[in-house]
Protein backbone atom coordinates (compact mmCIF):
# COMPACT_ATOMS: atom_id res chain seq x y z
CA UNK A 1 0.00 0.00 0.00
CA UNK A 2 1.28 3.46 -0.89
CA UNK A 3 2.20 5.87 1.88
CA UNK A 4 -0.52 8.36 0.86
CA UNK A 5 -3.12 5.55 0.83
CA UNK A 6 -2.07 4.57 4.35
CA UNK A 7 -2.46 8.18 5.52
CA UNK A 8 -5.82 8.44 3.79
CA UNK A 9 -6.97 5.21 5.50
CA UNK A 10 -5.73 6.48 8.87
CA UNK A 11 -7.65 9.73 8.46
CA UNK A 12 -10.73 7.80 7.40
CA UNK A 13 -10.47 5.56 10.49
CA UNK A 14 -10.01 8.56 12.78
CA UNK A 15 -12.97 10.26 11.17
CA UNK A 16 -15.14 7.16 11.58
CA UNK A 17 -14.04 6.82 15.21
CA UNK A 18 -14.91 10.44 15.94
CA UNK A 19 -18.28 10.03 14.19
CA UNK A 20 -19.14 6.90 16.15
CA UNK A 21 -18.15 8.66 19.39
CA UNK A 22 -20.46 11.53 18.55
CA UNK A 23 -23.35 9.24 17.69
CA UNK A 24 -22.80 7.09 20.79
CA UNK A 25 -22.81 10.22 22.97
CA UNK A 26 -26.06 11.35 21.39
CA UNK A 27 -27.56 7.86 21.68
CA UNK A 28 -26.57 7.66 25.35
CA UNK A 29 -28.18 11.07 26.05
CA UNK A 30 -31.47 9.76 24.68
CA UNK A 31 -31.31 6.46 26.59
CA UNK A 32 -29.82 7.78 29.84
CA UNK A 33 -31.99 7.55 32.93
CA UNK A 34 -32.61 11.09 34.19
CA UNK A 35 -32.31 12.07 37.85
CA UNK A 36 -36.05 12.68 38.09
CA UNK A 37 -36.82 9.25 36.56
CA UNK A 38 -34.40 7.60 38.97
CA UNK A 39 -35.86 9.45 41.95
CA UNK A 40 -39.43 8.59 41.06
CA UNK A 41 -38.46 4.90 40.79
CA UNK A 42 -36.81 5.11 44.22
CA UNK A 43 -39.91 6.76 45.74
CA UNK A 44 -42.21 4.19 44.13
CA UNK A 45 -40.18 1.39 45.75
CA UNK A 46 -40.04 2.93 49.21
CA UNK A 47 -43.68 4.00 49.22
CA UNK A 48 -45.12 0.77 47.84
CA UNK A 49 -47.11 -0.91 50.58
CA UNK A 50 -46.22 -4.35 49.28
CA UNK A 51 -42.60 -3.36 49.19
CA UNK A 52 -42.32 -2.70 52.92
CA UNK A 53 -39.59 -4.81 54.45
CA UNK A 54 -40.24 -7.78 56.71
CA UNK A 55 -38.56 -5.80 59.46
CA UNK A 56 -41.06 -2.95 59.03
CA UNK A 57 -43.96 -5.38 59.41
CA UNK A 58 -42.40 -7.20 62.39
CA UNK A 59 -41.82 -3.84 64.15
CA UNK A 60 -45.44 -2.91 63.52
CA UNK A 61 -46.72 -6.28 64.81
CA UNK A 62 -44.55 -6.12 67.92
CA UNK A 63 -45.83 -2.57 68.62
CA UNK A 64 -49.43 -3.76 68.22
CA UNK A 65 -48.75 -6.80 70.44
CA UNK A 66 -47.14 -4.60 73.09
CA UNK A 67 -50.10 -2.26 73.09
CA UNK A 68 -52.59 -5.19 73.22
CA UNK A 69 -50.74 -6.78 76.14
CA UNK A 70 -50.56 -3.40 77.91
CA UNK A 71 -54.35 -2.96 77.41
CA UNK A 72 -54.94 -6.50 78.68
CA UNK A 73 -52.89 -5.77 81.81
CA UNK A 74 -54.84 -2.55 82.42
CA UNK A 75 -58.14 -4.37 81.89
CA UNK A 76 -57.08 -7.14 84.29
CA UNK A 77 -56.03 -4.59 86.92
CA UNK A 78 -59.38 -2.77 86.55
CA UNK A 79 -61.27 -6.06 86.87
CA UNK A 80 -59.29 -6.95 89.99
CA UNK A 81 -59.99 -3.54 91.47
CA UNK A 82 -63.67 -3.86 90.61
CA UNK A 83 -63.97 -7.31 92.15
CA UNK A 84 -62.15 -6.21 95.30
CA UNK A 85 -64.46 -3.17 95.53
CA UNK A 86 -67.43 -5.47 94.97
CA UNK A 87 -66.23 -7.78 97.75
CA UNK A 88 -65.68 -4.79 100.00
CA UNK A 89 -69.23 -3.48 99.45
CA UNK A 90 -70.76 -6.96 99.88
CA UNK A 91 -68.85 -7.21 103.13
CA UNK A 92 -70.11 -3.83 104.30
CA UNK A 93 -73.69 -4.56 103.28
CA UNK A 94 -73.56 -7.94 105.04
CA UNK A 95 -72.34 -6.29 108.23
CA UNK A 96 -74.96 -3.58 107.87
CA UNK B 1 -31.19 -2.68 63.41
CA UNK B 2 -33.53 0.30 62.93
CA UNK B 3 -35.66 0.87 59.84
CA UNK B 4 -33.89 4.21 59.37
CA UNK B 5 -30.49 2.51 59.12
CA UNK B 6 -31.81 0.09 56.50
CA UNK B 7 -33.48 2.87 54.54
CA UNK B 8 -30.32 4.94 54.56
CA UNK B 9 -28.30 1.90 53.39
CA UNK B 10 -30.85 1.30 50.61
CA UNK B 11 -30.50 4.93 49.49
CA UNK B 12 -26.72 4.64 49.44
CA UNK B 13 -26.96 1.47 47.34
CA UNK B 14 -29.43 3.12 44.98
CA UNK B 15 -27.34 6.28 44.57
CA UNK B 16 -24.16 4.33 43.97
CA UNK B 17 -25.38 1.57 41.67
CA UNK B 18 -28.65 2.47 39.95
CA UNK B 19 -26.92 3.83 36.81
CA UNK B 20 -24.74 0.75 36.45
CA UNK B 21 -27.69 -1.59 36.99
CA UNK B 22 -29.78 0.38 34.51
CA UNK B 23 -26.96 0.27 31.92
CA UNK B 24 -26.57 -3.48 32.36
CA UNK B 25 -30.32 -4.04 31.98
CA UNK B 26 -30.51 -1.73 28.95
CA UNK B 27 -27.65 -3.68 27.35
CA UNK B 28 -29.64 -6.88 27.83
CA UNK B 29 -33.17 -5.77 26.92
CA UNK B 30 -32.49 -2.86 24.50
CA UNK B 31 -35.53 -0.84 25.52
CA UNK B 32 -35.55 2.14 27.85
CA UNK B 33 -39.07 1.52 29.17
CA UNK B 34 -38.39 -2.14 29.93
CA UNK B 35 -35.04 -1.21 31.49
CA UNK B 36 -36.76 1.26 33.84
CA UNK B 37 -39.40 -1.33 34.81
CA UNK B 38 -36.73 -3.93 35.52
CA UNK B 39 -34.63 -1.43 37.45
CA UNK B 40 -37.61 -0.82 39.72
CA UNK B 41 -38.23 -4.56 40.11
CA UNK B 42 -34.57 -5.17 40.96
CA UNK B 43 -34.41 -2.51 43.65
CA UNK B 44 -37.80 -3.56 45.01
CA UNK B 45 -36.36 -7.03 45.58
CA UNK B 46 -33.29 -5.43 47.18
CA UNK B 47 -35.54 -3.35 49.45
CA UNK B 48 -37.42 -6.44 50.56
CA UNK B 49 -34.19 -8.16 51.55
CA UNK B 50 -32.16 -5.10 52.49
CA UNK B 51 -30.92 -6.70 55.75
CA UNK B 52 -28.85 -9.14 53.62
CA UNK B 53 -27.10 -6.32 51.74
CA UNK B 54 -26.67 -4.34 54.95
CA UNK B 55 -24.78 -7.22 56.54
CA UNK B 56 -22.51 -7.48 53.47
CA UNK B 57 -21.65 -3.77 53.33
CA UNK B 58 -21.87 -1.41 50.36
CA UNK B 59 -18.91 -2.70 48.37
CA UNK B 60 -19.61 -6.42 48.58
CA UNK B 61 -23.35 -6.00 48.18
CA UNK B 62 -22.93 -4.96 44.53
CA UNK B 63 -22.20 -8.57 43.55
CA UNK B 64 -25.39 -9.60 45.29
CA UNK B 65 -27.20 -6.72 43.55
CA UNK B 66 -26.06 -7.83 40.10
CA UNK B 67 -26.92 -11.44 40.86
CA UNK B 68 -30.46 -10.30 41.59
CA UNK B 69 -30.46 -8.17 38.42
CA UNK B 70 -29.45 -11.20 36.34
CA UNK B 71 -32.23 -13.29 37.93
CA UNK B 72 -34.79 -10.57 37.24
CA UNK B 73 -33.75 -10.43 33.57
CA UNK B 74 -33.93 -14.22 33.31
CA UNK B 75 -37.47 -14.11 34.73
CA UNK B 76 -38.30 -11.33 32.28
CA UNK B 77 -37.16 -13.38 29.29
CA UNK B 78 -39.02 -16.43 30.58
CA UNK B 79 -42.24 -14.53 30.25
CA UNK B 80 -43.44 -14.89 26.68
CA UNK B 81 -45.49 -11.72 26.85
CA UNK B 82 -42.48 -9.68 27.90
CA UNK B 83 -40.39 -11.14 25.11
CA UNK B 84 -42.96 -10.19 22.49
CA UNK B 85 -43.21 -6.70 23.94
CA UNK B 86 -39.42 -6.33 23.78
CA UNK B 87 -39.40 -7.43 20.13
CA UNK B 88 -42.05 -4.84 19.27
CA UNK B 89 -40.06 -2.15 21.06
CA UNK B 90 -36.91 -3.15 19.19
CA UNK B 91 -38.71 -2.58 15.90
CA UNK B 92 -40.08 0.80 16.96
CA UNK B 93 -38.20 4.03 16.36
CA UNK B 94 -36.76 5.78 19.42
CA UNK B 95 -38.42 8.96 20.58
CA UNK B 96 -35.99 11.76 19.97
CA UNK B 97 -35.92 14.97 21.97
CA UNK B 98 -36.20 18.11 19.83
CA UNK B 99 -33.37 20.09 21.47
CA UNK B 100 -30.26 21.41 19.68
CA UNK B 101 -31.84 21.00 16.26
CA UNK B 102 -31.98 24.12 14.13
CA UNK B 103 -33.46 23.18 10.78
CA UNK B 104 -35.83 20.54 9.37
CA UNK B 105 -32.91 19.06 7.39
CA UNK B 106 -30.80 18.76 10.53
CA UNK B 107 -33.74 17.28 12.40
CA UNK B 108 -34.26 14.74 9.64
CA UNK B 109 -30.56 13.88 9.49
CA UNK B 110 -30.35 13.54 13.27
CA UNK B 111 -33.42 11.35 13.47
CA UNK B 112 -32.11 9.21 10.66
CA UNK B 113 -28.66 8.87 12.27
CA UNK B 114 -30.20 7.88 15.59
CA UNK B 115 -32.55 5.40 13.91
CA UNK B 116 -29.56 3.75 12.21
CA UNK B 117 -27.55 3.86 15.43
CA UNK B 118 -30.40 2.26 17.36
CA UNK B 119 -30.67 -0.46 14.75
CA UNK B 120 -26.90 -1.02 14.66
CA UNK B 121 -26.70 -1.31 18.46
CA UNK B 122 -29.66 -3.71 18.56
CA UNK B 123 -28.02 -5.82 15.84
CA UNK B 124 -24.86 -6.27 17.91
CA UNK B 125 -24.42 -9.69 19.53
CA UNK B 126 -25.63 -9.47 23.14
CA UNK B 127 -22.17 -9.93 24.69
CA UNK B 128 -20.83 -6.94 22.71
CA UNK B 129 -23.94 -4.81 23.29
CA UNK B 130 -23.82 -5.27 27.08
CA UNK B 131 -20.24 -4.02 27.46
CA UNK B 132 -20.79 -1.12 25.08
CA UNK B 133 -23.98 0.06 26.84
CA UNK B 134 -22.38 -0.34 30.26
CA UNK B 135 -19.55 1.89 29.06
CA UNK B 136 -21.57 4.62 27.37
CA UNK B 137 -24.63 4.68 29.65
CA UNK B 138 -23.15 3.40 32.91
CA UNK B 139 -19.84 5.30 32.44
CA UNK B 140 -17.99 2.24 33.74
CA UNK B 141 -14.42 1.24 32.93
CA UNK B 142 -13.33 -2.20 31.73
CA UNK B 143 -12.40 -3.37 35.24
CA UNK B 144 -15.78 -2.41 36.68
CA UNK B 145 -17.65 -3.99 33.76
CA UNK B 146 -15.52 -7.13 34.02
CA UNK B 147 -16.24 -7.52 37.74
CA UNK B 148 -19.98 -7.38 37.13
CA UNK B 149 -20.23 -9.68 34.13
CA UNK B 150 -17.42 -11.88 35.43
CA UNK B 151 -14.88 -11.63 32.60
CA UNK B 152 -11.29 -10.26 32.62
CA UNK B 153 -10.85 -6.52 31.88
CA UNK B 154 -8.79 -7.41 28.79
CA UNK B 155 -11.73 -9.33 27.34
CA UNK B 156 -13.98 -6.35 28.07
CA UNK B 157 -11.60 -4.06 26.15
CA UNK B 158 -11.47 -6.52 23.25
CA UNK B 159 -15.27 -6.72 23.14
CA UNK B 160 -15.56 -2.93 23.29
CA UNK B 161 -13.24 -2.50 20.37
CA UNK B 162 -15.05 -5.24 18.41
CA UNK B 163 -18.41 -3.60 19.18
CA UNK B 164 -17.18 -0.26 17.82
CA UNK B 165 -15.80 -1.86 14.66
CA UNK B 166 -19.07 -3.68 14.09
CA UNK B 167 -21.03 -0.47 14.67
CA UNK B 168 -18.89 1.41 12.12
CA UNK B 169 -19.30 -1.36 9.54
CA UNK B 170 -23.02 -1.65 10.16
CA UNK B 171 -23.54 2.13 9.96
CA UNK B 172 -21.49 2.30 6.74
CA UNK B 173 -23.41 -0.52 5.13
CA UNK B 174 -26.79 0.90 6.19
CA UNK B 175 -25.79 4.34 4.91
CA UNK B 176 -24.68 2.96 1.55
CA UNK B 177 -27.94 0.99 1.21
CA UNK B 178 -29.83 4.22 1.98
CA UNK B 179 -27.84 6.19 -0.60
CA UNK B 180 -28.38 3.53 -3.27
CA UNK B 181 -32.11 3.58 -2.61
CA UNK B 182 -32.10 7.37 -2.86
CA UNK B 183 -30.27 7.41 -6.25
Amino acid sequence: MKEEDKIHLLFQMEDEDAQIDLLLTEWSEIHQISNSEANSIRSAIIEQETGLSELWWSTLYSRINRSISFSNQRAEQSLNRLSSMQAHYINISCRG
Amino acid sequence: MSDKAYESFFNQMYDQYHKAVYAYILGRVSSKDSAKELLQETFLRIWNHIHIGYDMGLDKSRFWLFKITKNIITDYYRSRASRLKAEEQLKANPLLPANSVHSPEEAYQRKNDMRLMEKAINNLPEQLRIVLVMQVIGHMNSTEIGEIIEIPPGTVRYRLSLARKKLINEMNSMNSVGEEAYQ
